[in-house]
């Protein structure tokens, strides 16, 4: 599997590898095989294109107030009613998971490229460097990160992008230990020494031919990751630290659930259980490749 | 193993204190400052602003200002007094702290008990239904945001079946009986002990089902014991510590629901002193809550180690003097 991912494994698109001919039952196959993480894919997938298509399915818009229907029950006009200002809490939600998504999407990229450069630059150089990095790990992951995250969102004021930055630079260390543990099995293999005698550069060696066999365990960390990072933007919008209304995610739209729980328990239960069904599906989808990777674990 | 706590202690203080400065750093980027509440006061004038800058010494530059609050600190064992409540920091957070740790410790139990037990049945188990049903119980877990489930729980608990209360430490005014105490409890802890209880059950699973293909389960199999013994006496053992040292590591993730549990819940503990410092721009106050839960945590992970040390020999002790660097597993960064 190993030579096949080398060789043809890089070019193909997707997460899994290619299925040599004497497998029979690939892990591509045994993925689609299990079909809760199948159907969590497919819930992902479903929801993301909604609520990119959101204009298609929605008459109103994100921010549109509807003032004779203010804190309304579920109508035929308002399917799920509308939140304290009068605003279609259905559309909301739409427009929500754009954002949503798009903030987990972003805060999971920017962890996984600090953990893929430390962690590359640990397995790599090896000795001081790896030392250095390793003790960033270690400290990263005995201090009360969330803690230092919520200081680190309210300097951030909701800024759209920053949020995603401040999640990503607090959630890289698995990523880093996963590629740096990986790429320290790869040291010493025949191709990278050749390469090496080619007159490959450092750099090359490692983006060209060591990485790519690290992109599978780092896969299924990033799917988890997803969800980590949708319930800690949701965590840092319901205390009001997140993402500002009146851009609506899921993690904001939930920021006053607490006072709607008696008047309006739809508003404020709706947004929850998006998040709760799309972070249970990353975690299903990651699981599933895990098992589909390494099936005897299980 | 004095060598060994003695690096632990040499790495502490500058563990605690690059998070301090991270911490600061942050807290004075945010606009405003803690002079920034009052001019929402039209009484209070320029003048009056610069005045009280000058007071508590915010007009200095920044190095100087976190200098004057490290020796404070890390010399003089003071935090300083709160911006806002004009208290001294350490017994606000002293007053608040035994909350925090009450509403920790029951989730902390809960959640070894009753994962404890679900990794254990669904590992015996293993493939059939009810380790199906088990494992989207656990993966819930790891799934639902703690706010949220809180919320849920009010509603259905406090509103809809008026079991419990909705929030607080004991009903007004009486002082708290045991019992009335423990009805309070009951709802924050369970939530809090829902991401916890989740992890621990998987790695319990996961250490169990690794511990049944080893030979000792064989020959204590062979030698006739009960299934019954067989798990409790010898699997059970060897699946608990890897489990627990990964536990220990993910004590970070506890506080990070004692922030969220305790501000749903209106529990008085560290986690919404915190909260609320921060929304008030309590600089003083959001610091010294920072310092006294990583010193916290690095006692924890180091109680944690010691432990596992005591127990498991084959841990190595050599690797890093940093918190959790002997443990073998990590956790993985869970919310």
């Amino acid at each position: 599997m190993r030579a096949a991912s080398f060789g043809t494994g890089r070019a193909l698109s997707g997460i899994f590898p290619s299925v040599s001919a004497g497998e029979k039952a690939g892990p591509r196959r045994r993925f689609f095989d299990d079909r809760p993480a199948s159907i969590a894919l497919m819930l992902i997938l479903l929801v993301a294109g909604i609520s990119v298509l959101a204009p298609l399915f929605t008459p109103y818009g994100a921010n549109g107030i509807d003032l004779r229907n203010i804190s309304s029950a579920p109508t035929p006009e308002h399917v799920l009613g509308t939140d304290e200002l009068g605003r279609d809490l259905f559309t909301r939600l739409l427009y929500g998971g754009r954002f949503s998504l798009l903030v987990s999407f972003l805060s999971v990229l920017t962890g996984a490229a600090i953990g893929i450069a430390l962690g590359s630059l640990a397995g790599y150089f090896r000795g001081a460097v790896d030392t250095a990095v390793s003790c960033l790990i270690d400290l990263f992951l005995s201090i009360p990160v969330f803690l230092v995250l919520l200081v680190a969102a309210s300097a951030a004021r909701g800024s759209f992008w920053f949020i995603p930055m401040v999640i990503g630079a607090t959630s890289w260390m698995e990523t880093a230990r996963l590629v740096r543990s990986r790429l320290m099995q790869l040291e010493g293999e025949e191709y990278v020494d050749a390469a090496r005698s080619l007159g490959v550069d450092n750099a090359g060696i490692v983006i060209r031919h060591l990485l790519p066999q690290a992109l599978l365990p780092v896969t299924v960390s990033a799917t988890v990751g997803f969800a980590n990072a949708m319930l800690m933007e949701s965590s840092l919008s319901f205390l009001g630290f997140g993402i500002q209304p009146p851009m609506p995610t899921w993690g904001n739209m939930l920021s006053n659930a607490q006072a709607l729980l008696r008047s309006s328990p739809v508003a404020a239960f709706a947004p929850g259980l998006m998040i709760f069904m799309i972070c249970l599906s990353f975690n299903l989808v990651g699981n599933g490749i895990k098992r589909a990777l390494a099936p005897r674990e299980q | 193993m004095r060598r060994f706590l003695l690096r632990r202690l040499a790495y502490t203080v500058p563990l605690v204190v690059l998070v301090s400065i991270v911490g600061f750093a942050f807290l004075h980027l945010a606009p405003g400052g803690p002079a920034g509440v009052m001019t929402g006061n039209p009484k209070v004038t320029g003048e009056d602003l610069e005045r009280i800058e000058s007071n508590y010494g915010l007009d200095r530059p920044l190095p100087v200002q976190y200098l004057c609050w490290f020796r404070q600190v890390f010399l003089r064992f003071d935090f300083g007094r709160s911006y806002v409540t004009g208290r001294s920091v350490s017994s606000m957070i002293l007053e608040r702290l035994p909350a925090t740790l009450e509403l920790m410790f029951s989730a902390f139990v809960l959640a070894v008990i009753a994962g404890g037990l679900i990794g254990t049945v669904s590992a015996v188990k293993k493939g059939s239904l009810l380790d199906q049903v088990l494992s989207v119980v656990t993966m819930t877990g790891m799934s639902v945001p703690v706010f949220w489930l809180g919320l849920v729980a009010i509603y259905l608990f406090s509103l809809k079946l008026g079991i419990f209360p909705a929030g607080g430490r004991s009903a007004l005014g009486t002082g708290g009986s045991p019992a009335d105490r423990i009805m309070h409890l009951a709802l924050p802890a369970s939530v809090l002990s829902l991401v916890y209880l989740s992890s621990w059950a998987r790695y319990i699973r996961d250490g169990l089902l690794e511990a049944f293909e080893g030979e000792f389960i064989r020959t204590a199999r062979a030698k006739g014991l009960g299934e019954r013994a067989v798990i409790l006496k010898h699997a059970l053992k060897n699946a608990v510590l890897p489990a627990a040292t990964v536990v220990f590591m993910q004590l970070p993730t506890l506080f990070t629901g004692a922030v969220i549990t305790e501000t749903v819940f209106s529990w008085p503990g560290m986690g919404r002193l915190f909260f609320e410092g921060l929304q008030r721009q309590d600089h003083t106050r959001v610091l010294g809550i920072i310092v006294v839960s990583s010193l916290l945590i690095i006692l924890f992970n180091l109680a944690g180690d010691l432990l596992g040390m005591a127990i498991d020999p084959r841990i190595d002790k050599g690797r890093s003097g940093l918190p959790g660097a002997g443990s073998r597993k990590r956790s993985p960064a869970i919310l």
